[in-house]
């Protein structure tokens, strides 16, 4: 069954309207009229109560028994969901946390607004700034300069897919607190007659402390990979928005599917690696330092829910899928790249060669 | 008082060297033991030994000893024996080919210099660290006139191989190997840098750019408990003793404890 799924259109033409990262503001791709998302999403307010309450009848529709259909779509079915597209009426058929998307037969963007009503609303969001092209460009330069990067894969690579998703994050505020215990030494060496005397004074070193965290973030969907989550940090949170569907025209949005609760140990693992840093930091003039205990605990604070903007760039090469993400705010570019493994080998005995016959060149010159 | 007059002795017969050098091979003056080392009769033997390989190969073979080198105003034995070697024109010819063995025994310092065209080819870095493989061994168990004499009966044969065009050069296969081999280590060294520049894509380990504020120290002890103590005994008379290689203002050489 299709549930009602909403696009901004141009109040002038009903046209689709896409929000512009370049502007920060929602354009009509016909006649190009500019729309403050603000003005646009109190236009749209009661439309999309009234969708979210489609959507929250729609809840228990997830239930049905799906065990007396084809057995082919298998559990896939329950976690499959289709909307009609407001333009063309198209049946859309998308997974169960897509929150906006565009209809792949006539490319409107579209929203679906009770994805994010209720407790699935996100508090923050943080609007593109990076366009299209900038991902396309900054992936071009992401390959410049590595060496052993195939000469084919740069040349003959196509994007096969690129997308700016709104990826779903927890920011977790909080705060470290805890001791931790080192073995220290202070090493003194003297000369007397024939002997050289070292002395080592030994210390019991102790420190406790605590330290704030705000917004610690990490990705709730498990579509994303953690690795490239984590490196395109940091995200500058000056420019965190109260969350308003009027940014998603034009991207792919997510919400979670992994809570609070299931994430929170990454969280709690960075923040008490920092603190253990910290205190181990205090610890100075010493000749060695053995940590040799720790008691760490953390005061759980706020968690905070965060559409963030991502590029993510898919390409294939040798028939080996290479996923790049770009942050959409910052334009931070991630992605490991293949190593020309003849191209390694060669430098590496080229170079051993070159090496030795300067350095064998040197020692017939000196003998 | 002894000290004083001993420098003395020495300048005297540095002065001499310098002044006479007609007459220096009429006096005997190639060794000059200050320290005391040696018997008149060593002495005698090591001076006519000196003085037929230098006469002959036109390259000046010297022995100095003394007590203290850093009474000549240095701190630094090759300083003063390259020091010695100028102030006094040492060696022999218009370019005074020749090379110099000095013998501190306060510490136990030695150093070799060796200047000139000609002395150089015949004493090349590879030479030096073997004429000192030579001499060296009986330093360290205090045999003086063994040592001397090995010191000059080398530079006789080196020197004479020389003069046939054939100067001693080490098998070249003993350092290339391990040419090869830091060469192989540096070029990896290079490739894994460039290969890690491949990867970008790392778990974030801690929550360093989410700190607010700083960290507040509550707790900070730092408690003595005890110590230890080890001893080493300096080996200040191994038979090869250190030495470092030296070169630069002219001529080249090397210097260490025996």
């Amino acid at each position: 069954m299709a549930t009602q799924i909403t696009n901004y259109q141009c109040p002038a033409c009903t046209g689709p309207l896409q929000f512009s990262p370049e502007t920060g503001k929602l354009k009509c791709e016909y006649c190009e009229s500019v729309y403050e998302p603000a003005d646009i999403e109190a236009l749209y307010q009661a439309k999309e109560e009234a969708a979210a309450a489609a959507a929250a009848q729609n809840t228990g529709d997830t239930k049905w028994d799906t065990g007396n259909l084809n057995s082919d779509w298998g559990e896939t079915a329950a976690e499959l969901k289709t909307y009609s597209c407001p333009s063309c009426c198209a049946e859309l058929i998308c997974d169960a946390s897509t929150a906006a998307t565009s209809c792949p037969y006539c490319g409107n963007p579209t929203i679906v607004p009770g994805q994010f009503s209720g407790a699935l609303k996100p508090d923050f969001i943080i609007p593109f700034k990076m366009d299209k092209d900038a991902a396309v460009a900054a992936l071009k330069k992401h390959y410049k300069g590595k060496f052993f990067l195939p000469k084919a894969f740069s040349d003959q690579n196509h994007i096969q897919q690129i997308q700016g998703v709104y990826v779903p994050f927890w920011l977790y505020d909080g705060e470290a607190a805890g001791t931790a215990s080192y073995n220290a030494t202070v090493v003194r060496r003297m000369k007397r007659g024939d002997y050289e005397i070292t002395k080592t004074d030994h210390f019991y070193v102790s420190r406790a402390g605590s330290i704030g965290f705000e917004k610690v973030p990490v990705d709730a969907s498990t579509k994303m990979p953690d690795g490239h989550m984590d490196s395109i940090e940091p995200f500058d949170y000056s420019e965190l928005k109260p969350f308003s569907t009027a940014y998603l025209p034009g991207f792919l949005a997510d919400k979670y599917d992994q809570s609070a609760d299931d994430c929170s140990q990454r969280a709690d693992t960075r923040c008490e690696q920092t603190l253990e840093n910290e205190l181990a930091k205090t610890v100075v003039g010493y000749a060695t330092v053995v940590n040799t205990g720790k008691n760490l605990h953390l005061k759980r604070g706020k968690v905070h829910y965060a559409l963030l903007p991502v590029w993510m760039l898919n390409t294939k090469w040798q028939g080996k899928d290479f996923l790049f993400a770009m942050n959409g705010q910052t334009g931070r570019m991630v992605g490991d790249l293949p190593v020309d493994r003849k191209k390694f080998w060669g430098t590496l005995f080229g170079l051993t060669a070159a090496l030795s016959v300067i350095s064998s060149a040197l020692i017939m010159l000196l003998q | 008082m002894k000290r004083k007059l001993s420098i003395l002795l020495l300048i005297v017969l540095l002065s001499a060297l310098l002044l006479v050098p007609v007459q220096a091979e009429e006096q005997l003056s190639y060794v000059t033991d200050d320290a005391g080392l040696l018997t008149y009769d060593e002495w005698i033997e090591l001076e006519e030994l000196c003085d037929a390989v230098s006469t002959k190969y036109q390259c000046g073979v010297y022995i100095v000893t003394v007590d203290d080198f850093t009474e000549f105003g240095s701190d630094d034995v090759f300083e003063v024996t390259y020091d010695i070697y100028h102030e006094y024109t040492l060696g022999k010819g218009e370019e005074r080919n020749g090379l110099i063995l000095l013998l501190s025994m306060y510490e136990r310092d030695y150093a070799l210099f060796v200047y000139g065209d000609d002395a150089e080819y015949a004493f090349n870095m590879t030479g030096q660290i073997m004429l000192e493989e030579e001499f060296l061994p009986y330093f360290g168990e205090n045999d003086w006139f063994g040592g001397f004499e090995a010191y000059v009966s080398t530079c006789r044969d080196y020197l004479a191989l020389a003069a046939l065009g054939e100067p001693v050069r080490g098998n070249p296969i003993y350092l290339i190997l391990p040419a090869v081999g830091v060469s192989f280590i540096i070029a990896l060294i290079i490739c894994l840098i460039l290969r890690a520049g491949m990867k970008s894509v790392r778990t974030q380990t801690d929550a360093n750019s989410y700190v607010v504020g700083a960290l507040e120290l509550t707790q900070k002890r730092d408690q003595y408990t005890h110590t230890t103590e080890t001893r080493r005994k300096i080996e200040s008379s191994s038979g090869s003793g250190s030495s470092t290689s030296r070169s630069g203002g002219g001529g080249s050489g090397r210097s260490g404890k025996f």
